[in-house]
């Protein structure tokens, strides 16, 4: 039989295909299907950051909206006892994952600040995660903004995840996003001293590697 | 031995204890008590284990007559059970109450002391309720403080399970029910150390067992009755020794001695106050200060009042005692005396003969703080005063202006016993800003983290919506015994700027106090924008007056409008009441207490507002003079008629206080369309018609929960006297060619929810977000909208007559009689009522069971219910909350009977009123809006021939001929009474099969007391009592009655299918005998978003969730089945409308596993139901099943 076996991010994988971010790692059992269908490795959907924040708003929000208005109805929900908002159920799901299957978790990681990438990736790592792709999902808006800043705000974020964490990390990038060897080339610094990796994502389902 | 001194309110103290030394806790909401319930439930969800070591159960029941019932049932099988509740709940409880002293068997019961029902209902505080218990036979042991709430509630289990007398523990609802304060803990060795395990162990051998079986609840004869009741005699006896012994080991452990019968005051006192509850408190504070000035005053605080023991009484009186003042806190009509003013005398009387001293007393007897009416020290010092006279006033009261039978002491209302050591505030706030929340958590920072003493009372208003908040409290260096309000403060909060024009704030400020003034002005201009009295007030009391504007900076750190945190970090900063930087590490460490489980992110955030608030804070120099002259407020429109200006104005204006005896009716009867006269003002947006847009489909104006947004066509000649502003433009509908059409808001009386823009279809194409309908900023627009409201008002309204009542552009032309309530903004119930109101309101009676539509329909100062220019609209009452299905149908068989006695007359009459006449009001159908009006002209030119005819029988027909009209009779409630207090009374009106109309406004909670799960509540669905998310599916309570087959039942839900809804209203009001209306009304207990609430009840119906349906029984006749099934199959997932509501996703993040589970089941109780449905619609009648079904 043919040794498809690679390395990913100093990750030793059985082959090169990799289940990429997707719904079907939502559940256990699709984590196990993901597995038993051959993939080497399994990156999680994505954890984001500003879901997150937007979810403890919410819930703040809505749980009391109305309290403390009428005599007669000061609250209107019981007062939860363990009550998580917050990255919690991901971090638990990466435990999960972990024990279910054999193959390298990778988490995916949309941080939407400074603090908020390196903390959740630091979390995340904790958690037991083999490596973490960062999933920049960036739209500029800043007509003065040049390719050069956009590309440096990537770098900045590589660079600070890279830093807080100790497993490998990925960046999933778009198609087109821009030149890619010379990003490569910038980066390259930090990817070597780092063990990292800048992973543009060619078309749907399709990556290439940098490492 | 150390215990925690800790800040709570007596509910909470009491429930701490009622769990622990329990082991089953049947528990019913019903204000002021339910927190007790619900500190048990969720204690026993959390596996909190009783002083034994078991967790126990706690489960709620369908009725407080259902938790008596499991409480004795759990009591005669040996187990130790309680139960609490109040008011109506413990009238329930009273057969149950019977049998139990009856036997002899120990519970104690906790009451939070609540006024019953009479002229009107009241939530708030007096011991009508527990009066009424007098005859059970129980043991009542009354508690003054937060602090004896705790520990009576420990002594009455204790002396129970000694004496095996039930003892009924009862506190003042809401003054101390609802009063935060710093108490010591009882710990579970206290609670041990009390209980005598001995006789738990009695107890439960007396517990019924098929291992040594007895028969008790027999019946018994004439000859052996009478004997067996006076067996129990020494047990009453020995009682209130026991309870005095209990005491004394009480007072060995804890240090705090109570006695039978506590008296305090002089030792030589010749006048004294005799009377229990939290005013006690008020007069020991009162007569300490008057002693001290000499006088020789004393108070007997009555703690066990039954069984009440005269020897004890009479020994507490100091032997110097010249007269006696009994004070009532109830009123027992009609007695010689109120109640404890009764035992006073009778004790007196009985002692007399042994000691004759005492008994020479005199005694008068007074009556205060009905539904907690406030009893300061100015009234308790005029009761002492009343016993200075020659011939003091008797049976008098205290605390209102009683012009009709003069019985009202007056009093100073400027006396004050406030001591200059203590820091006084008032806060004013919306319910929706955070204030009380704010207030709540300073004085747990103070009074839990400091040596100092703290006390919090929180007064709240009738409304849902805009609802105003007062939260007063005390801080000190000494224990804080005061329950009164404050009336001397020396830090006033104002934390919205409209209560500048709207409330008198700055009355109560002292002299150099400080004034906090949440501002969108800053230091330099604020004051230029200060109603002139306000200016006033700040010159004239030396005021430091500080600005912040709080709600700017509540934008900047992205907490929207709650501003509690900004605030209460101001009032830190600048009251002193602890050093600044110790304060605001203190108000730190508890948003990080609080906030920490709800995230990150909600911690960062209140923790920079903190850090920014101090250098937002501003000092306003005030000064030497005011900008005018001092406005007096002003609440109504001189518009208004006279007693809706004077009597309910003067209430709406916050000085209901001041009004007397006189201003009122004598049985509660109040007039209807006096929301309008209110103008809120409350939104900060408001709709805006765009006629352009616009295709005139109505459905803005259904949907509107508030009936601000209102439609007519009219000719286009009464434009000429429109306003500039007013829009108007050609009627679309065909019926409507040639004339104009506009939709008009109103907009002092709009909340601002924006449900309306949600449901408008139209979209503007050249501005993809704007719709027909776009909300816009109130202030610039008021004005002009408002001249506009006016002059669409005075636009003739729509013949109804020529109205097409099945399309809902047309039938949302007719005049709503329900308009402007109190309700949450963006209320899910309102709209149906609104519709009700304008299809059949000026023809309707309505029979509201409690519950949220019974307060915004008919708390007081106004009522929504309205009147259309004929002076027609809906009539309306509340009875109770468990019997308001049979409350209607007694209006129908009234109703009926009078038409039934009418018809006989006129038939008798016939001759002199002329027979054409007569045989047309007989055979009148009435089926339609052109019949009605034909009939009510008939019946007037009736009531104009009976006039002339001198005789008995036209003066009885002329009393009843507007029965000959025809009547709809609606029977209103929520989920709670017809699920389950209600249901069997609702179960027998249905099978009744008189024609009532029963709408049931679903909201699958108990809405009104704050969210507890009714068997509505959905699976998976968290509310109180079912904090584990509830288990159990929801009641089909349409399938139920359709089981009766001549019930009419629609499922409907205006915010999926509106046609639906018009129809099922239409199609039940018709049918000629019961209906049933089970209408989804979203919350704000489902924590969702309430402006788009009516695409959650379309996502509800899609996913199946949902049912929408109409069972017609005439259906049947013709050979179709009954049942209509007007949902299609689902097109969506279950778990998409769970995820929108809070309700559900709380589980989730709680509990994710039984989330899920809980998720799945509810997925298949939807796929289940609806195939059960659609098998239902799919099958015919036997007899023709060979007959074409009928299209929808």
């Amino acid at each position: 039989m043919t040794d498809l076996s690679t390395n990913y991010m100093g990750l030793q994988l059985r082959t090169p295909l990799v289940a990429s971010a997707s719904p079907l790692s939502h559940e256990l059992a699709g984590i196990r299907q993901l597995e038993d269908a051959g993939a080497s490795a399994i990156v999680l959907y994505s954890l984001f950051e500003e879901q997150i924040r937007q979810d403890e708003r919410e819930s703040e929000f809505y749980l009391h909206a109305g309290s403390e208005s009428c005599a007669e109805s000061l609250t209107y929900f019981p007062t939860p006892v363990d009550f998580r908002v917050g990255p919690q159920g991901y971090l638990n799901h990466i435990l999960r994952a972990k024990d279910a299957v054999n193959v390298p978790i990778i988490a995916s990681l949309n941080g939407s600040s400074f603090g908020g990438w390196t903390g959740m990736a630091k979390r995340i790592e904790q958690a037991g995660a083999d490596a973490i792709e960062c999933n920049i999902y960036f739209v500029p808006s800043d007509m003065n903004a040049s390719s050069a800043d956009i590309e440096k705000s990537y770098t900045d974020i590589f660079r600070a995840v890279k830093h807080s964490v100790d497993i490998p990390v990925a960046v999933k990038l778009r198609p087109l996003f821009y030149q890619h060897g010379r990003h490569g080339k910038a980066t390259g610094r930090v990817r070597s001293r780092c063990s990292g990796a800048l992973q543009p994502l060619l078309s749907a389902g399709h990556r290439s590697r940098t490492s | 031995m150390s215990r925690n001194s800790k800040i709570m309110d007596a509910n909470e103290a009491v429930a701490n204890v009622a769990y622990r030394v329990n082991e089953v806790v049947a528990i019913y909401p019903i204000t002021p008590s339910s927190a007790m319930g619900e500190w048990a439930d969720q204690w026993a969800a959390e596996k909190l284990p009783n002083i034994w070591g078991t967790v126990p159960h706690a489960i709620e029941m369908q009725s407080e007559g259902g938790a008596a019932g499991v409480v004795h049932g759990a009591l005669q099988t040996g187990s130790l059970a309680t139960t609490f509740t109040a008011s109506q709940g413990l009238m329930l409880m009273l057969p149950n109450m019977h049998k139990i002293a009856g036997e002899l068997t120990a519970t104690a019961f906790h009451v939070s002391a609540r006024t019953l029902a009479t002229h009107a209902l009241s939530i708030f505080g007096d011991h009508s309720d527990v009066m009424s218990c007098r005859t059970t036979g129980w043991a009542m042991l009354c508690s003054n403080s937060v602090q004896e709430a705790m520990d009576m509630a420990l002594i009455a289990h204790a002396a129970s399970l000694e004496s095996r007398i039930p003892f009924l523990h009862f506190f003042d609802g809401f003054r101390t029910s609802h009063e935060l304060n710093k108490i010591e803990m009882l710990t579970p060795d206290d609670m041990r150390a009390l209980i005598n395990l001995d006789r738990v162990f009695e107890h439960r051998a007396r517990g019924l067992s098929p291992d040594h079986p007895v028969l008790r609840g027999t019946a018994q004869n004439p000859d052996v009755f009478f004997q067996s009741r006076e067996a129990g005699n020494p047990y009453y006896a020995a009682c209130p020794k026991i309870v005095s012994d209990v005491m004394d080991k009480f007072a060995q452990r804890m240090g705090r001695r109570y006695g039978l019968f506590d008296y305090v005051g002089a030792p030589d006192a010749e006048r004294v106050l005799v009377m229990m509850g939290s005013g006690a408190e008020t007069v020991e504070q009162t007569l300490e200060q008057l002693n001290r000035q000499g006088e020789k005053l004393g108070l007997v605080k009555v703690r066990l009042y039954r069984p009440f023991s005269v020897e004890a009484f009479v020994r507490a009186l100091p032997p110097t005692v010249r007269s006696l003042a009994v004070l009532d806190r109830t009123k027992e009509a009609g007695a010689s005396g109120d109640p404890l003013y009764l035992d006073v005398v009778n004790a007196l009387h009985e002692a007399g003969r042994s000691d004759g001293l005492r008994s020479a007393a005199r005694i008068v007897s007074g009556r205060y703080g009905l539904s907690s009416k406030e009893f300061t020290p100015a009234m308790a010092k005029a009761v002492f005063d009343n016993l200075t006279s020659d011939a003091p006033k008797n049976h008098f009261t205290v605390g209102i202006i009683d012009d009709v039978s003069h019985s009202s002491l007056e009093y100073d209302p400027e006396f004050s016993i406030e001591t200059a050591s203590a820091v006084r505030a008032i806060f004013y706030g919306l319910g929706a800003d955070g204030t009380v929340g704010a207030n709540k958590n300073s004085i747990k920072i103070i009074g839990e983290n400091t040596s100092n003493f703290a006390q919090g009372y929180f007064v709240y208003d009738s409304k849902k919506s805009g609802a105003v908040t007062i939260s007063h409290l005390r801080f000190g260096p000494e224990p804080i015994r005061a329950p009164y309000l404050i009336s001397r403060a020396n830090f006033v909060g104002c934390h919205q700027w409209i209560f500048l024009e709207r409330l008198d704030m700055l009355g109560s400020l002292t002299e150099q106090g400080t004034f906090l003034l949440n501002s969108p002005y800053g230091p330099e201009e604020v004051w230029k924008h200060l109603p002139a009295r306000v200016q006033a007030q700040l010159i004239s009391k030396k005021a430091k007056f500080f600005v912040i504007d709080a709600y700017g900076m509540a934008r900047e750190t992205g907490l929207g409008s709650r501003i509690n945190t900004i605030m209460q970090a101001c009032f830190f900063a600048i009251s002193n009441v602890l050093p600044p930087e110790e304060a605001i590490a203190a108000i730190k460490e508890a948003i990080r207490q609080s906030y920490g489980k709800k995230g990150e992110d909600i911690v960062s955030q209140n923790l920079k507002a903190v850090d920014e608030s101090l250098s937002h804070l501003f000092e306003v120099t005030v000064p030497n003079a005011a900008a005018g002259e001092a406005a007096q407020l002003t609440a109504f429109s001189s518009e208004a008629p006279q007693f809706e200006r004077d009597v309910l104005g003067t209430i709406y204006a916050g000085r209901g206080d001041d009004l007397p005896v006189s201003a009122f009716p004598c049985d509660g009867t109040f007039p209807t369309a006096t929301a309008k006269w209110e103008k809120r003002n409350l939104a900060l947006e408001i709709p805006v018609w765009d006629p352009e847009i616009c295709i005139q489909c109505g459905k803005c104006a259904m949907v509107c929960p508030h009936s601000v947004i209102r439609i007519k066509v009219y000719d286009s000649r009464e434009l000429s006297r429109a306003p500039a502003t007013f829009k108007s433009t050609a009627a679309r509908d065909k019926e409507w060619q040639g004339l104009n059409y506009t939709i008009q808001v109103a907009p002092e009386d709009c909340t601002g929810c924006g449900i309306c823009v949600d449901v408008c279809p139209a979209r503007n194409k050249s501005a993809a977000r704007l719709k027909a309908i776009n909300m816009e900023p109130q202030p610039p627009l008021c004005a002009a909208e408002s001249e506009n409201w006016r002059f669409f008002l005075q636009l003739p309204e729509v013949d109804r007559r020529k109205i097409n009542l099945t399309s809902i552009r047309q039938q949302q032309l007719q005049e709503p009689l329900f308009e402007f309530s109190g309700a949450c903004s963006g209320c899910g119930e309102t709209p149906y009522l609104k519709l009700l109101s304008q299809l059949f309101g000026d023809r309707a009676i309505v029979a509201n069971a409690t519950g949220c539509s019974s307060i915004y329909g008919g708390n007081l100062p106004t009522s929504p219910w309205a009147k259309n220019a004929e002076g027609r609209g809906p009539a309306w009452s509340n009875s109770l909350f468990e019997d308001n299905a049979e409350f209607g149908l007694g209006f129908r068989l009234s109703v009926d009977k009078q038409a039934e006695m009418a018809r006989e007359l006129v038939l008798e009459l016939s001759a002199s009123i002329g027979d054409e006449l007569a045989m047309a009001i007989l055979c009148a159908l009435q089926e339609d809006e052109a019949a009605i009006y034909e009939q009510r002209e008939r019946v007037q030119a009736l009531k104009s021939k009976l006039q002339v005819l001198d005789s008995a029988k036209a003066r009885q027909l002329g009393s009843i001929a507007d029965a000959l009209v025809k009547k709809s009779i609606w029977i209103v409630g929520g989920d709670g009474w017809a699920y389950d207090i209600g249901y069997g009374g609702l179960d027998h009106v249905l099978a009744s099969g008189r024609n009532v109309n029963v709408l049931v406004l679903d909201t699958e909670v108990y809405s009104n007391t704050g969210g507890q799960a009714s068997k509505s509540t959905p699976r998976g669905a968290v509310a109180k009592f079912a904090a584990g998310g509830r288990p159990a599916r929801k009641k089909d309570l349409g399938l139920m009655a359709m089981s009766y087959g001549n019930v009419y039942v629609a499922s409907v839900a205006m915010g999926a299918k509106d046609e639906q809804t018009l129809k099922a209203f239409l199609e039940a009001e018709a049918y000629d005998g019961p209906s049933l209306i089970i209408a989804y009304s979203h919350c704000i207990a489902h924590g969702i978003n309430m402006s788009t609430a009516m695409s959650g009840q379309k996502l509800a119906v899609d996913s199946g969730q949902w049912l929408l349906y109409r069972y017609h029984p005439e259906r049947a006749d013709a050979g179709q089945s009954p049942l209509l099934l007007d949902s299609r199959a689902p097109s969506k997932r279950v778990e998409e409308f769970l995820s929108q509501q809070a309700r559900f996703k709380m589980l989730a993040r709680s509990n994710p596993e039984v989330a899920s589970r809980l998720w799945k089941q509810a997925q298949q109780d939807a796929v289940d139901r609806f195939r059960l449905y659609e098998g239902l619609a799919q099958q015919q009648t036997s007899d023709h099943k060979d007959k074409q079904p009928a299209q929808p």
